[in-house]
Formats: C-alpha cells, structure tokens, sequence
C-alpha cells in the first residue's frame, strides 16, 4: 500500500517543510510569568499555581496568562534542583511550595541541596494540623488523649498521610514534645495520603488520626469523626470552629500547611521587590479571599524577610526532632 | 431515601442535550486520546484537566465529561494494546496476552469487538453494583485493613502461576524482575532510599508507564526489526471483524465472571483494575482453560480482563464518592478534579449534592453505551491500522513511544530509560521470559510490602496479625486452595496412571 | 525471501515465545548464573537499608530481599535445568539491532538540542530505513507524522514538547 502518490514530486516536499516549520513554533505563551509546581496535575501544588495564577491574571498583576508547568518527582525535589540549576536569575518564575518541601530540605532529601539554595518569597493561605479520634472514642478531649498516652504510650497508634518523618509525623510529634512523651515511643503508622489513614482510623485499626483541617471537615459533618485539637494559634473557621487549639488546653503546638512560593536563587533586587508587591496585593484581593474560601483554607499572609526567617527556623526545628528520632544521622 | 428514583432524576440529569454532547465528546476523545500507544486513562485524564478546568463548563457536565474520557481512554488503550501489543496501562497488560495473540492470527477484529462488549458488560454490571450497594459497599471497604490486603495481595500473587504459560521457573524471573524494579526507588514507608545511586530522578521509583512501554513496545519494534532480516513476514490479513453470536453466548460466563471480580477488587481502596484484571484472568484460565487456548489467542482471554478492569474502574468510584478515597491512581486524579471543581466527595456527596452523584452514575451508564455504540462499528477502520506498511507502522510506534513516554514527566532521563527497558524486554523475551508477569511484579510488590509494613506496626511486631480476623484467614485458606488443589489433581491423575 | 501468500503466524502466545529453536543450552546457564550473581547483589546491597526507628520491624529490607530470593531461586533452576537456546540472530541482523539501540539511545540526547520535530522525524525516518522503507517516502511520513504529533499535543493538547534549544538560537524564539 503506497503512504503518498507517486507524482506531485515538489508539492510534497514542499508541504512537509511548511507544516515542520509551522510547527515548529512554540506556543505564544511563552514571554510572561511561569508557576513552577512540583507535582502532577490535580494536586495540592498544582491547584496553589492554578488558583493563584488565575487571581493574577484576573486582577491585572500579571502580564497575561500565568504558565502553569508540572515538574513532579522526589516530592518536590526535581522542581527544586530545576529551579537552583537551571533557572537561576530568572525573574519571572515562582515555585509552588509547603512545609513538606521545608521538611525534605531538613532532612536532606534533595540531596546536596538545602533551603538556603533558593529565595523564600511568601505564603498567602494555610491549612492547619488536627488531632482526631472516633466519635465514640474513650477520651472526651485532649488531656485525657495525652495523659493516656504518657502512661502508656505504647497502647496508642496514629495514621497519617505522609511517611515517616513526614509532615503528619510531625504533628504528633511536636506534640509529644510539649506532652512530655518520649518521640522514640510515638507510633506512627504511614498511609498512602490522608483519605487512606482517615479509612484506617474509621476502620478502627488506628486510635488517633493526624490530619489538617480540609482533610477532616468533610468527616467531621458527617458525624465520623472528633477532632480533639487543631494545631492553630486562633480557632478556625468553618466547620471546625467550636474545636478547641492545642494552645488554648495548654499546649502551644502550631502546624502552619502554608501554601507559598520560592524564586530561584539570584533573582534581582527590582524582581524581588515586584513579587513581594504582587503578592502583597494579591493577597489582600476579594478574588484571593474567594478563590480561599472555596479551597476550605485558612487566612495566612507572611512574606519576605519575616517568611525566610520563619523557613530557617523551621528547618533547624525539623531537623532536631528528625536527629532525635534518628532519621538522620 | 429511594435510590431508584434518584436514579430516574440522575437519567434526567445525564440526559439533557448538553450533557448527553459532553458524555459523547468525551468518549470520543477518550478513545482517541488512548488510542494513542501508551497513552493510558491517567495521563488521558491529566492531560486534558487543565482544558476543562479553563473551559468552565458547570460540575456535572465536567464530571460527566471526565467519566467519558476515562471510559473513552480504557478502551482506547485497549486498541493500541490489541493490535500493537503496546499496553498504555497496567490493567491492559493482560489483554494483550490473547489479544495480541489474535492479532496475529488475523483476529484483530474479533478481539477488538470482544474488548468493546466485554467492557460495556463489566461497566454496566459494575454500575448496577454501584447504584444498588455503593453505601453497603463502602462500610464493608473499611473492614479492609493492611492484614487483609496482604492475604488479597498473596492471592493475585499466586494467581501469576496462571500467568506463566509453561514454564514456572522463567515466569518466577519475570516475577523476581519484576519485583526488583520495584524496590527502586524512596522506600514510601521510611524514605530511606533503594538502588537510586544517588540519582534524584530515580526518587520516586521506575515509572510503569516507562518500563511497559520499554518492555513491551521499543521491544517489539527490536524483535520484529530480527525478523525482517529473516525470511518475509508480511503483513497479515485481518479475516474477522466481529463476534458471532456464538463466540458471545461461548464468552458469557466468562464475562460475568470476570465483571464479578473485578468489581469487587476495585471497591477496594488501593486495588484496582490491575489486580482485578490479573486475578481475574487467573481464575478463569483455572475454570474453564480446558483446551489449553489461553494465552494462544482465547477470545475469552480477552473478555475477562477488559470486563474485569472496566468493571474495576467503575467500582474504584465507589471509595472515591462515598469517602473521599481514591481507590486507584486513576481517580486519586479524578479527585483532584472533583476538588477543583469544588466537589467534595466524601459520606456527605450522595446528601449534599445527590444530582452529582446520581447524574454520574447515569451518565457513565451512557458512557459506557455510546462505548459500544461508537467502537462497535469502528473497529473495522482501527483494524486498517494494521495495513500500513511495515516501515511505518513500527517506526511511528517507536515514535508514539517517545511522546507517551515524555508526556508523563517531560524527562529526558524516562526515555533514556525506556530505551533500556526495550533491550532487557528483547533479551528476556528471547529467552522465553514472559512479560506480563514483570508487570505483576512491579505492581505487587509495593502493596504487599506497604501492607505487610503496614500491619505489622499496627500490631507491634505480632506475625499473628495476618491471618487473625476471618477476612484474611478466608484469602490464605483461598489462596493455599488455589495453589494446591491444581497440584493435587495433577498428582492425582499422575497416580490413576500407574 | 518466501513468496506467496501471507501466511498467519504461528501463535506461540501473546509475549514472550517466538518458537524458534537453537542448539544448545548455554544461553540459558548464563541467563541463570547472571540471575543468582544478581540476586546475591541485590541481598548485599539491603544489608544498608535500615531505619533508625523501631515502629517498623520489617523495614526496608523487605522488598529487596523477597526480590533477590525469588530471582535467586529460578535462577538456580534455570542454571540446572536450562531450555533449549533461542534462535540467536546473525551479525547482520545484530548490526542492524545495535543501530537501531543506538538510534533510540541517540534520541533522548539530541532531543533537547534539535527539538521534537526534528529529533523525532530523524529517529522515525532512520528506522524506517532499517526496516527498508523507501528513502524519500519514509522521510515524508516521518516528519509529516513527527509534525502532526506536535501540533495534537503541544496546541491540542497542552503537553509542552520541547523545541529545541538550536532554533530558539537560531531565530531567537
């Protein structure tokens, strides 16, 4: 069977290298501003590039549409290499980021990589930790969870979502900390993401589930589950505003899930002052404050030096407790 | 609460014109966009989210559009797996056992209608099962823990005895292979990091679009570029396009089944089309292989694992509405989806917003009816795929290949990866290594380790915990069945002979 | 070169057995000795993977050594009981299979350097012509079908494929 007709020698030809050099252009969006997010579409880095982009674009701070590009792997890891090596000095990229990429940076998963490889920019929402049992759980509240728990600690299993050392991990044991419970004798038991340890807590095969707050509402209005504390300076709000804060029963414990970004390293003082005013603005939007709301986050703005500080200090708490615990060496 | 009549108002729903355009737009460029080799349901999905989510179409009718690509590109799939033996997912990899099998007998037709019908069987059984028992079903999920898992997971384990045609021994390599390509990578559990040789890339483990695609298309290309330096193997003449009557009423059994199993495997969080397709096929190869045609090009070896994985698929939504979990990585990025059209699944989606639910469930009903409608009468023009000519037939499989490949994580090092993966394909399959069971491997093999870790924190070290509860002492008493009730007739005929 | 009708195959299944069959077993042994030198590798190289961290009894140990033990166990038997060789192909056929490897292997370097169309209209025409394509025609159909990829995913689709770091020199795209 013949592909093409024998005659028409020069037309063919001809054909083939207008269609390759028509396609050979790239999309027009490509001068403007770029999100980095370091997942694959659908999940929470993604939609913190989408939501945000939009805003941007809609509120006229950004020149045009803003590009979303997915770079997954290594949790965060490849974007991050990506961003320190290769797109170093370039002024109009941001990274999409969280506490799990500052928990990595900690416990140097990214290899030689670490936190001061990159400009902290600024976070604008935030979801907030939670400790949740059953609804017809024995304890009525956190104290008696945590007296529990001191006794016996070895009578007391949690799911999380993330592995060990991870976020959900964390929690727990920041939390142990200011209980006074050894971190050694925590058990954590990692799922495959939040709705896999929320079905192992409501199977009963774990007592204590440790979460956020956009993980837990929905459960929490179908009457399947209790949540003893959220990990938050101030009540939320929402469906989990009459649960009491960890700090207010006396345990001054703050999981902030901020939703931010980092530029790459060498970016010009006129670019970084813009971003900071950008997000500044965008931030403080009406379109921000519905985009959030939809999102079921918290209100959460802290950026610049105040941001990258708080970061460093993250890290350097993240990686005690991960000596301590002996997931690093 | 009358669930039928709520689905009458969910058919209202999924019948508006507007809906009922999205339901076919959707399966129609599912299909194409599966169709595509290597081209499977997620990358399906993911590919084209970011165009609805700009289009701003109202949730239902995005729902009800993403339901019909992810019927469209199942089946797709199932084209380019059929007739190029190049699986674009796990769940296809049993397919192409027969199915390529029959390609090449000159039965593409056959096999492509059987696909058609098969997975219109297994998802419509599965919706009835949705509709009537999704509640029930979702409570009974839960039961499911790590220990149970584990059993379920050394079941289909040893269902790749059904997988290895003759010889055992070369399918334990594939098996072990299999098992060792799975361990590359962060351990989930513990982050500590296996066989990465300090190579970030290699992080979050070996893709399996990436090493399917290497195993089973570049490998392809290199085998049948052998023969083209021996004597002539022309291209084969397509004789049967359809099903006779007889074939189906033959396949009936077959085909509930495989919808059965692979309903209830896909209900579980976790497991999914690919387990329920492998088991399936297992089973049945154990059932009714009477004349040894299985793997030789059965149209049956067809029917079942496109029912069961179809029937799969649709029970994955199950977890997924009902609590918010996603069963498999195909709806973890439906529920993306759903979030970022401010649906929130979960015990609350069927009260809160019953026309989502119900509307879903009617319109995959529809989807997967347009399914048949649209492929049924199609397979006589995807089956001209097969006249092309040889020198670009293959090569464009090599260069489909590539984007596929590419599309998933737009990394140089995947291809690079995958080129390698086509050379070990091309070794094992000269040495009569069979593939199907590297893919089980590789699936396997992190969920029964991730259970078994799993169950053993829970129970603080306590071995005792796998076969405690009546669920899972049930599956090793199965499974124990499954391996010895075989052996033991065998060795019984074996003694009648002497 | 048979003439004739075109024969259907032989169906020696789905995957793995094209039935043809050689002499001699030796292809067997080495694949089996290669399998237990890997397997004991694979254990050896677990010996490292330890968490700091007793929740987890098994550890990451686990699934390596499940591997290197059922590697090592067919390994073993294929080492014993080795099948007959396959029909190993001869030096011309071998050179024509390394080209094509080497073309596949060329592929992902060049890509970022020439771009999509280009890379992927070489790579196709290239193997067309080992499949003894016709020149001009092959060239034809590989970047028409090269081009027409990029359009469907790049504009289509959304999928970024990359142009090539050449022509955006070239002409400062």
């Amino acid at each position: 069977m013949r592909v093409l007709p024998e005659r028409s020698c020069w037309v063919f030809p001809l054909t083939v290298v207008l269609i390759v050099l028509a396609s050979c252009r790239p999309p027009e969006s490509d001068r403007g501003w770029e999100c980095i997010a370091p997942a694959n579409p659908g999940g929470g880095w993604d939609l913190t590039c989408r939501t945000a982009g939009r805003a941007l674009t809609d509120l006229g701070l950004a020149p045009g549409m803003v590009r979303v590009t997915n770079i997954p792997g290594a949790g965060g890891g490849i974007a991050f290499a990506h961003a320190v090596s290769q797109r170093a000095g370039d002024g109009n990229v941001v990274v999409a980021a969280s506490p799990a990429t500052v928990l990595r940076l900690a416990q140097g998963q990214f290899a030689h990589l670490t936190a001061e490889d990159v400009t902290w920019l600024g976070a604008v929402a935030t979801d907030w930790g939670v400790v949740a049992v059953q609804p017809d759980a024995p304890w009525e509240d956190l104290e008696e969870l945590l007296n529990q728990w001191r006794s016996d600690p070895a009578a007391i299993v949690v799911s999380g979502g993330s592995a060990v050392g991870g976020q959900d991990h964390m929690k727990v044991l920041l939390l142990a900390d200011a209980a006074g419970i050894e971190p050694q004798a925590v058990r954590y038991v990692p799922f495959d993401g939040g709705g896999e340890a929320m079905t192992a807590l409501l199977g009963g095969f774990v007592n204590v589930f440790s979460g956020d707050v956009t993980q837990a509402d929905g459960q929490v209005q179908a009457g399947n589950l209790r949540v003893l504390a959220v990990l938050a300076p101030e009540r939320v709000e929402g469906a989990l505003s009459s649960v009491p804060t960890a700090r207010e029963l006396g345990y001054p414990v703050h999981w902030v899930t901020w939703r931010g970004f980092y530029l790459p390293p060498g970016v010009d003082e006129g670019s970084y002052r813009r971003w900071l005013e950008v997000l500044d603005e965008l931030a403080h939007s009406p379109e921000w404050e519905e985009a959030r709301l939809q999102a079921r986050l918290s209100p959460f703005y802290m950026a610049g030096e105040e941001f990258q500080e708080f970061v460093h200090r993250q890290v350097s708490e993240f990686r005690r407790i991960s000596r301590d615990l002996g997931l690093i060496p | 609460m009358d669930a039928f009549g709520f689905l009458l108002e969910g058919f209202a729903v999924a019948l508006r014109p507007f809906n009922m355009a999205c339901a076919f737009g959707g399966v129609l460029v599912g299909t194409v966009v599966g169709m595509l080799p290597g081209i499977g349901p997620i990358n399906a999905i993911a590919i084209l989210l970011p165009v609805i989510f700009v289009s701003g179409v109202p949730p239902e009718s995005a729902l009800i559009l993403l339901a019909g690509i992810y019927y469209g590109s199942q089946y797709g799939n199932s084209i380019s797996t059929i007739l190029l033996n190049v699986p674009g997912t796990t769940s296809s990899v049993v397919t192409a056992i027969d199915g390529y099998a029959l390609t090449r007998k000159g039965e593409a037709g056959s096999a492509l209608a059987m696909a058609a019908i098969a997975s219109f069987v297994g998802g419509t059984l599965a919706i009835f099962g949705l509709v009537l028992f999704a509640p029930a079903l979702a409570g009974w999920a839960i039961r499911f823990g790590p220990a149970e898992y584990f059993a379920l997971m050394a079941f289909a384990f040893a269902a790749l005895a059904g997988l290895s045609g003759a010889g055992l021994a070369k399918g334990l390599v594939a098996t072990g292979v299999g098992l060792l390509l799975a361990s590359v990578g962060l351990d989930p559990n513990s982050a500590v990091p296996r066989f990465t040789f300090g190579e970030l890339r290699l992080f979050d483990g070996l893709d399996f679009v990436v090493v399917t695609i290497g195993l089973f298309a570049v490998s392809e290309v290199l085998l049948l570029l052998e023969e083209e330096g021996r004597e002539t193997r022309t291209g084969v003449a397509v004789r049967k396009v359809m099903v006779s009557l007889q074939e189906l009423l033959d396949s009936a059994w077959s085909l509930l089944r495989g919808s059965l199993v692979g309903f209830f495997v896909g209900v579980l969080p976790g497991a999914g089309g690919t387990i329920g397709s492998f088991v399936a096929y297992a089973l049945e190869k154990k059932i009714s292989d009477d004349r040894g045609t299985f793997g030789k090009g059965d149209l049956r070896g067809v029917a079942v694992p496109e029912a069961a994985s179809n029937s799969a698929a649709t029970a994955a939504m199950i977890p997924l509405l009902t609590l918010g979990v996603p069963g498999s990585a195909t709806t973890a990025v439906l529920l993306g989806a759903l979030l970022g059209l401010n649906v929130t699944p979960g015990p609350l989606l069927i009260q809160d917003n019953p026309e989502v639910f119900w509307g879903l469930a009617a319109s995959m009903y529809l989807g997967n009816a347009f399914l048949l409608l649209l492929n049924l009468p199609l397979v006589r023009v995807f089956v001209r795929v097969l006249s092309l000519p040889r020198w670009f037939l293959i090569p464009g499989v090599a260069g489909m290949s590539f984007v596929a490949v590419y599309a998933v994580n737009s990394s140089v090092f995947d291809l690079a990866l995958m080129v390698g993966f086509g050379v070990l394909g091309y070794l094992l399959r000269k040495v009569r290594v069979p593939l199907a069971p590297v893919i089980l491997g590789l699936v396997l093999g992190p969920l029964m380790e991730k259970n078994l870790r799993r169950a053993l924190a829970l129970s603080d070290g306590d071995w005792g915990v796998l076969v405690s509860s009546p669920l899972s002492a049930g599956i090793w008493v199965l499974t124990g069945a499954s391996l010895l009730v075989p052996a033991g007739l065998a060795l019984h005929r074996r003694l009648r002979r002497m | 070169m048979k003439g004739g009708a075109p024969e259907p195959r032989e169906s020696g299944g789905g995957q793995g057995s094209r039935p043809e069959l050689g002499e001699g077993r030796l292809g067997d042994r080495v694949a089996g000795g290669f399998l237990v030198i890997l397997a004991l590798w694979v254990a050896w190289e677990s010996r490292s993977f330890v968490v700091g961290f007793p929740a987890d009894p098994v550890g990451p140990r686990a699934l390596p050594l499940f591997a290197a033990a059922v590697l090592g166990g067919a390994g073993l038997y294929t080492l014993f009981r080795p099948e007959p060789n396959p029909l190993w192909p001869p030096s011309h056929t071998v050179l024509r299979l390394v080209t094509a490897v080497a073309i596949l292997g060329a592929y992902p370097l060049a890509l970022a350097w020439i771009g999509f169309v280009v890379a992927t209209g070489g790579a196709v025409t290239l193997l067309s012509l080992l499949f003894q394509g016709p020149p001009v025609r092959s060239a034809l159909a590989a970047f028409l079908f090269s081009g027409g990829l990029f359009l469907l995913f790049v504009h289509l689709l959304g999928v970024p494929l990359p142009v090539g770091q050449l022509f955006i020199r070239i002409m400062g795209w």
